[in-house]
């Protein structure tokens, strides 16, 4: 059900068209009733690419959107190319600017485009209207140690014409604000006056003023912090890495904890405990699990186009780098505090997703760039805008925190019997470490039991009642099959809930049919478990699939297998040679900087196996991403960056082509080598 | 975005670790006393002290004294080979460093044998470098071939890397002589390993069938001595070096192995339990550990030395290794990463080598290799290929200016230093150059092609480096403009950027190129530079809008060992290393004032202002 791919009317009243197009779009579609096809993300949002002249590299660093219909994109190699007819497949580029320094963020205002390079903030303006900047503002100088990862981001503006930009600390084996104010949020005005703002920040890919003025950042996992996240940032805040507290002494910084004051907290305990210590630590108002919902967040886009990009007016898109794709994002405020909710919402994008940017249709533009941080997609550089087609999915619109539990938003009026089915619904709490160390497992995992659910008499809404909300974590609600009134099944059935505070307020009284009973949610099977089916019994005790001592009556290995990992998701050898039955010593050396296994399984196995691994869930990082399957042959388990797992096993009977393939999720297809067996 | 821990950055490390052998050389000084370094030197020649000159002139001036070799040309004599220069040294395989001077209009060469000539001309502002043009290999010659054939094989440079006339030059060639059989019968030609001129590498490995045009013997032998041609025109060398290069091969008479696994950190952790295999072995070979991170190899190898001399023992690994010689420790490594080189003299026999190598890591690559090398020969691997692993293949980025100049901003080394606020302007005019911000100061200029940014745009870029691609003038990188207390003040170093010195950004002009705009104390200034049309030089310009409250106002215009004016308002700076041409204004008068052990050329600047600076850098 692909939409003709028109060219839009853009700036007359495309607002008005659009809509209309999705009524008629949408009363079609329930006229004709369902289709029996699985909807997919593209059947709601399309993607089209831009086309890029073959002699540009536009490594996308910011794009900005202009009220003349041109869209201006800044790279990393320092250019600013300014597209016309953006909206088409049949775009101009210009060189509008050149020759700056890594260009990670740009914003258009009053003529003048305002630009961040790893040395300044830069102000551009085409003083004799030939289409090309020929006056570089220095509004404000960066200092820089000379560290690669000194990236600069931003500005971005606030309402009342303040400018913000993030400064990446350096990586020297860890972060380190080595050049002043690295690791800081700086609010800058026009006459290039600084006013520090805060700290903590260690990637700050994505940073957005909100409708309402108030300043978020999205951070990626590393040191100090556990998995990504979106933070609200106020003056004084501490977001936690201890990078940026190198500048604490200096006088005009609104804080003065210091490393040694954090040191007492670096013992693994969750952030949120953390930050009763250290009162200047700020949680995320939203935590994105990692690999869970993406590895690496990077820009934040407030939905504010009233309908036009689709049924989520008023939230907020996050994009990832590393798995190309978007997500989104709810707020509210709980105690004054932002809390909210992340979703999976379009993944298939070309290249690393760094950049969103609504046009003026309301369509989202993505610029992406994937050079020395391999993406899912797989192209080095790519312009992609995303186009509402008008239908509504089913989805979870938003879930809020309630005195006793959650509430749940649907896009469409939900089927009410399976709504009021407890063994429909599996929620688990869980957390990360906050320590020095390089992100963090899943810690302090709990499963959470229903005491009732209460559906809305207009279906859009389910409440879910229980008894052990933990507050500071962050809580996964999965759905099973619970589907619309009109038959549709959920997009996406799965989102994460960051329960910084438990609101007050008076709790839900049940009625006897929506009280859940013991029994029930005892027979709760677990949603994610349910999609891995094992395929054949458990194999015997005879032959462990991941055998750690060389086993008792083999003298030496025949053959030593030796396996390193590459950077850009690669083991170090495309394929060994083993003879039928012989007995193997493999040794997997994890040399790259993301977590990796080993897992052999049948030939052909390797896409099979890959997707239940895929779908173990939260599951899955403690079963190693290893699904209970016949296929899998040996394996090894989950080995941390710069460590290394040896196993042994006899080599199998049957002559073919193997695969060794990584089941971390979204390596599986790409991070694959062949065990060839001979005879 | 940008997130992940930086492992390339070992990687990297590796790429180090695999680029060729530095050369193992010890370089023995020609003498520029006297003549008696050469045979039958004709009146031409003679040794001189210092020589100066301006580029305009076709003969330079010199004092008296030693470590110049001058020939004072006579037309008369042109074309009259009698008056070519040959070295007592006869020399095969030869690796050879000089300095030279070209008068402006004049021509010369190097002739290695006494037949295979790199050519010496003034070819200033020349932008496709032809045979006949400065540090091409010169063409071959037959007169029985048809007019316009004569001339054939000749090999031009790579790209121009020649300066201005008078100028000192300094050219390196690595030469390997002809081979023959015990019946003298050629089994390989003469090469040019390595040409570099002015530090541009513009030939590698060329090789040539015969002597070039114009050889001293027509005929090719192992050794010949070398020519420097002195019919053609005036030229001027120092400091010449050489080492005569010798053949060199080494292997392992006997070796022996044992393979240990563990987690080892450093060697007293190895015991005799952690043993897994011993044998014999062919060559130091990682593949004869089995897990490539927890592993401890031991060699111990037997070698059979020729001569007495001194022996040059190279390591390179990621992970710790030690080598012992005849049972006395001469390396441990503590760095996981660095090369390790020790040299030693050996006495000819046979001598005993263990070489340990161990690693417990898996966050970087495996790799280790040892290099023997003998002096004045090339080190030998005593490993095999897939023990160091390989470089990978990079391509080149770089950034050439087309119709409109380009401007790069990037990171750039200086003086050992990385300098991060950093731009470079690239002129099609073929001028180039890079400059600092914080300092407005000039940090090197260059013709020839315009910037390599490889280590910015490939990958992670994580030097954000870029480099000039061409024969790099290096300054100084200090501030042009000094305002001090009083006239007689020493002008400072550095400014500090952002409080003494505001960079306020720049403005493009009609052409395109930069002008850069300051604040500094209380006054404001503006800095620009404009290719000259040829590209022989760039036009500097500093202009002062008014004066500051108080202190005396100075423009620093070059700095160096020895500054001379070489003719009316042209400068040689830093002993013939480039031209400062000042453009006379007003009163403004340049002065040569001593700073510390430097000389400084700079002008004290007076009302009324606006006051507007202007002087050509010619190089």
């Amino acid at each position: 059900m692909v939409m003709p791919d028109t060219t839009e009317p853009l700036f007359a009243t495309p607002m008005k068209i659009t809509i209309t197009f999705a009524v008629i779009f949408c009363l079609c579609f329930n006229a004709s009733g369902q289709t029996t096809r699985p909807q997919t993300e593209e059947d709601y949002y399309e993607l089209r690419t831009l086309p890029i002249p073959e002699n540009v590299k536009l490594e996308v660093g910011g794009v900005a959107v202009l009220p003349d219909g041109r869209v201006a994109v800044s790279t990393r190699r320092g250019e600013i190319w300014m597209i016309d007819n953006a909206y088409s497949n049949d775009p101009h580029y210009t060189r509008f600017a050149s020759g700056m320094h890594e260009v990670l963020g740009l914003y258009y205002r009053d003529g003048s485009f305002y630009c961040t390079q790893r040395g300044e903030l830069t102000k551009l303006t085409d003083t004799d209207n030939d289409g090309q900047a020929d006056r570089y503002q220095t509004i404000y100088r960066f200092d820089l140690s000379g560290n690669y990862h000194e990236y600069a981001y931003g500005p971005i503006f606030d309402k009342q014409g303040n400018m913000y930009v993030a400064l990446n600390v350096a990586w020297i084996g860890y972060g380190e604000g080595l050049g002043k104010w690295h690791g800081w949020l700086l609010k800058i005005k026009e006459d290039g006056t600084m006013e520090p703002i805060a700290t903590g920040l260690r990637s700050p890919a994505g940073i957005m003023v909100n409708s309402a003025n108030d300043i978020f950042y999205a951070e990626n996992q590393g040191d100090w912090v556990g998995s990504g996240r979106v933070t609200h940032l106020e003056k004084g805040d501490f977001a936690g890495n201890a990078g940026g507290l190198r500048w604490t002494k200096e006088p005009e910084s609104p804080l003065k904890l210091t490393r040694e004051d954090l040191a007492k907290v670096d013992n693994g305990q969750p952030m949120h405990e953390a930050a009763k210590v250290i009162k200047e630590l700020k949680v995320p108002a939203v935590w994105f699990p990692h690999t869970l919902m993406g590895i690496s967040t990077a820009d934040i886009l407030e939905d504010t186009t009233n309908g036009a990009f689709g049924p989520y007016a008023g939230q907020y898109f996050v994009s990832d780098q590393g798995h190309s794709k978007i997500m989104r994002m709810t707020l509210e405020k709980v105690n004054g505090e932002y809390q909210g909710a992340c979703f999976p919402f379009r993944e298939g994008f070309a290249s690393g997703l760094i950049r969103l940017r609504f046009g003026l249709d309301g369509s989202v533009f993505g610029g992406m760039t994937s050079r020395g941080w391999s993406s899912t997609g797989t192209a080095p550089y790519a312009l992609q805008r995303l186009v509402w087609t008008g239908k509504t999915p089913f989805e979870m619109k938003n879930i809020l925190a309630r005195p006793d539990g959650f509430e749940i938003e649907f896009t469409q009026p939900v089927n009410k019997a399976a709504a009021q089915d407890p063994s429909r619904y599996d929620i688990n709490s869980f957390t990360y470490h906050y320590h020095h160390h390089y992100g963090s497992e899943i810690i302090n995992s709990k499963k959470l039991s229903l005491k009732g659910i209460i559906v809305a008499d207009d279906g859009r809404k389910v409440r879910l009642v229980m008894d052990s909300l933990r507050e500071g974590y962050i809580h996964e609600i999965r759905l099973g099959d619970v589907t619309a009134e009109n038959g549709l099944t959920l997009l996406h059935n799965f989102g994460y809930y960051t329960l910084n505070q438990i609101p007050s307020g008076d709790k839900a009284v049940l009625t006897e049919s929506q009280r859940v009973h013991a029994h029930h949610a005892m027979a709760m099977p677990v949603t994610s478990d349910a999609k891995v089916k094992p395929s054949a019994p458990a194999v015997s005790k005879a032959a462990p699939k991941r055998q750690l001592n060389m086993p008792a009556g083999w003298k030496q290995p025949d053959q030593v297998i030796a396996i390193g990992t590459k950077p850009g998701l690669k083991y170090d050898i495309s394929e060994v040679q083993v003879k039928a039955g012989t007995r193997i010593k493999l040794i997997f050396s994890n040399n790259d900087d993301m977590t990796h296994n080993v897992v052999i399984v049948e030939p052909g196995a390797a896409k099979e196996v890959g997707d239940q691994a895929f779908n173990l869930g939260l599951k899955g990082s403690q079963m190693n991403y290893i699904p209970a399957s016949a296929k899998v042959l040996f394996h090894t388990n989950l080995i941390q960056p710069g460590s290394s797992e040896t196993i042994y096993f006899n080599a199998p009977l049957k002559p073919g082509n193997y695969t060794i393939l990584c089941t971390y999720p979204g390596h599986a297809m790409i991070m694959q080598a062949v065990l060839r067996v001979v005879k | 975005m940008l997130n992940r821990i930086a492992f390339i950055l070992c990687f990297a490390l590796v790429l180090i670790t695999a680029k060729a052998q530095t050369e193992f050389y010890k370089l023995t000084p020609l003498p520029l006393t006297d003549l008696s370094a050469f045979r039958n030197p004709a009146d031409n020649w003679k040794i001189t002290g210092p020589v100066s000159a301006s580029f305009d002139k076709t003969v330079a001036a010199y004092k008296k004294g030693s470590g110049v070799l001058f020939n004072a040309f006579d037309p008369k004599v042109r074309y009259n080979a009698d008056v070519n220069l040959f070295t007592q040294l006869e020399h095969g395989d030869i690796f050879l460093t000089l300095d030279f001077m070209m008068p402006k209009g004049s021509n010369s060469g190097i002739y290695l044998q006494g037949r295979y000539e790199i050519q010496l001309f003034d070819s200033w502002g020349v932008k496709v470098p032809h045979v006949t043009d400065c540090g091409s290999i010169y063409e071959r010659w037959d007169e029985k071939r048809p007019d316009g054939k004569k001339g054939y094989e000749g090999h031009p440079a790579r790209t121009n890397a020649s300066l201005a006339p008078n100028l000192w030059q300094h050219l390196e060639i690595e030469f390997r002589a002809p081979r023959f059989d015990s019946q003298g019968k050629k089994i390989s030609s003469a090469q040019f390993t390595k040409v570099r001129l002015n530090g541009i590498v513009i030939h590698e490995n060329v090789v040539l069938s015969g002597p070039t045009r114009a050889a001293a013997f027509n005929d090719e032998k192992a050794t010949g001595p070398l020519m420097i041609q002195g019919d053609h025109g005036p030229v001027v060398f120092r400091n010449i070096h050489f080492a005569v290069l010798d053949d060199f091969n080494i292997a392992f008479k006997k070796l022996d192995y044992e393979y240990y696994e563990g987690n080892f950190n450093e060697f007293p952790k190895v015991e005799p339990s952690h043993l897994v295999r011993k044998g014999k072995a062919e060559a130091i070979d990682i593949k004869l550990a089995d897990n490539p991170n927890k592993l401890c190899l031991v060699f111990t190898g037997v070698v059979d030395l020729k001569e007495s001399t001194e022996y040059q023992f190279i390591i390179k690994k990621i992970g710790k290794a030690k080598l012992s010689i005849d049972g006395e420790e001469v390396i441990r490594t503590r760095d996981l990463f660095q090369d390790y080189t020790v040299s030693k003299k050996l006495d000819a026999g046979e001598h005993t080598l263990v070489f340990s190598y161990l690693k417990d890591f898996s966050w970087a690559p495996t790799g280790m290799g040892l290099y023997i090398g003998k002096l004045n020969s090339r080190p030998q691997a005593m490993h095999t290929a897939s023990s160091l692993p390989p470089l990978p293949p990079t391509p080149l980025i770089d950034v050439q200016p087309g119709r409109d100049p380009e401007i790069v901003r990037s990171f750039m080394e200086h003086h050992g230093k990385k300098k991060t606020h950093v731009i470079s302007v690239g002129d099609q005019s073929g001028a180039h150059y890079s400059y600092d911000l914080n300092q407005a100061g000039m940090l090197q200029m260059w013709r020839g092609d315009f910037l390599n940014t490889t280590e910015m745009w490939y990958e992670r870029g994580e030097p954000q480096v870029a480099t000039s691609m061409g024969a790099a003038v290096i300054l100084n990188g200090k501030p042009p403009i000094a305002i001090v207390a009083d006239s007689k003040s020493p002008l400072p170093d550095s400014l500090r950027s952002g409080a003494e010195l505001m960079y306020k950004g720049y403005t493009l002009n009609a052409r395109r190129l930069p002008t850069f705009e300051y604040a500094y104390g209380d006054v404001t200034f503006e800095d620009s530079f404009i290719p000259l049309a040829d590209g022989q030089g760039l036009t500097r310009t500093i202009a002062i809008p008014k004066m500051p409250a108080s202190g005396a106002v100075f423009i620093r215009m070059g700095e160096g060992s020895v500054i001379e004016e070489v003719s009316e308002n042209v400068f040689a700076v830093d002993d013939q290393r480039y031209y400062v041409q000042f453009f006379p204004a007003g009163k403004l008068k340049p002065q040569i004032r001593t700073n510390g052990n430097k000389k400084e050329l700079v002008v004290e600047v007076k009302t009324p202002f606006p006051v507007v600076i202007k002087y050509n850098l010619l190089w």
